[in-house]
């Protein structure tokens, strides 16, 4: 049964052309991809066009898997790359999906929802205006729980660097969404 | 690696010092001490405070979004672009050892230092050429041809001026 083999004897079976396998692989961790993606984009469509590209990178360099670490880990690296190369040339859509849906789906009342997609539209344009790798440093400390260790090596950077991604993150969110506080707008 | 910022500078620690050490707090990355260390500070300075008042309203403004499943056309979309692909070629063990930047350099290190070992292997048997060598390399390009041309003959000219005999 292909769904009891291991991720490297599934890497294996892709490797050779083995599209089930493959499936399998894109089954197991396209929770983890897709919820990566989503984190950093706040927009389901991008999210999938993500998560997508990275799938169709690791069936591409599957054969380039050389066994240094997991292939979750590596996995997940490819995506912070594919999130962070993807972040240069997105084009922006006119209308983005609005995430409060998501948020708050049926727990709330018209106007209610209507004010929550509004905070988040305001929240995903700071989170935009931040540069790719703060950003990536913040969602991976904030939303994916990693340690600092974690996303140094995710992101190929020192410990240090990850700490300064952080501060800066932190202070230009804040530079960015404190006159909107002040005017009552979030 | 976490901070300890208990080092007798607390009274000193400046306020951009002091922002850097919330940022790592937020995440848990304090000892305890560094951490005693900024709640001091935290107590003289209304501005750290305020900002990490902010800092806090942040983190709770700025949540996760919920998890999402994927849409139905997420797999048939990411299979369309694997079937439309073609697949790259995969390396055996041998070619690929030859990508890796490693090997590269020790390679390319080894041509060096090869080429340079041939250099002076070879660079002593052209330094002092002996007659007989001087002979066969004339007999070779037929250089002797001219020794029986006529003295005014238009070979024996070019020759005297390939020797520097004429101006």
């Amino acid at each position: 049964m292909i769904a009891e083999k291991s991720d490297l004897e599934l890497l294996a079976l892709t490797t050779a052309g083995d599209r089930g396998a493959f499936s399998e692989l894109v089954l197991r961790h396209q929770g983890k991809v897709l919820g990566l993606a989503y984190r950093f984009s706040r927009d389901r469509q991008d999210a999938e066009e993500l998560a997508q590209e990275v799938f169709f990178k690791a069936w591409r360099n599957a054969g380039s898997f050389r066994g240094e670490s997991a292939f979750a880990t590596w996995l997940y690296r490819l995506a912070v790359n594919c999130c962070l190369n993807n972040r240069q040339g997105r084009k922006v859509r006119p209308d983005p999906q609005p995430l409060a849906g998501d948020l708050v789906a049926g727990t709330r009342p018209a106007a209610d929802e209507m004010i929550a997609a509004e905070r988040e539209a305001q929240l995903k344009k700071a989170l935009d205006a931040l540069p790719a790798r703060q950003r990536m440093a913040l969602v991976l400390a904030s939303f994916e729980d990693r340690s600092y260790e974690e996303i140094a090596a995710a992101m190929e950077a020192s410990v240090p660097a990850v700490e300064s991604l952080l501060f800066r993150a932190r202070k230009n969110l804040a530079a960015i969404l404190r006159p909107l506080k002040k005017k009552g707008e979030i | 690696m976490d901070r300890d910022l208990s080092k007798g500078e607390n009274m000193k620690m400046r306020c951009v010092k002091a922002r850097k050490t919330i940022s790592l707090a937020m995440d848990d990355r304090l000892t305890p001490a560094a951490r005693a260390a900024l709640q001091e500070h935290l107590q003289s300075c209304p501005s750290c405070r305020e900002w990490q008042q902010e800092q806090s309203w942040l983190r709770e403004l700025v949540q996760a979004p919920r998890p999402i499943e994927p849409s139905p056309g997420f797999y048939a979309g990411l299979m369309a672009q694997v079937s439309a692909a073609p697949r790259r070629p995969r390396l055996s063990a041998f070619s690929s050892l030859f990508y890796r930047p490693m090997v590269l350099r020790a390679a390319m290190l080894l041509l060096l230092v090869f080429s340079a070992l041939l250099g002076f292997s070879l660079s002593g048997r052209f330094e002092t050429p002996t007659v007989a060598a001087s002979t066969a390399f004339n007999q070779a390009l037929n250089l002797d041809a001219f020794a029986d041309l006529p003295g005014d003959s238009f070979g024996a000219v070019y020759d005297r001026l390939l020797q520097g005999e004429l101006q």
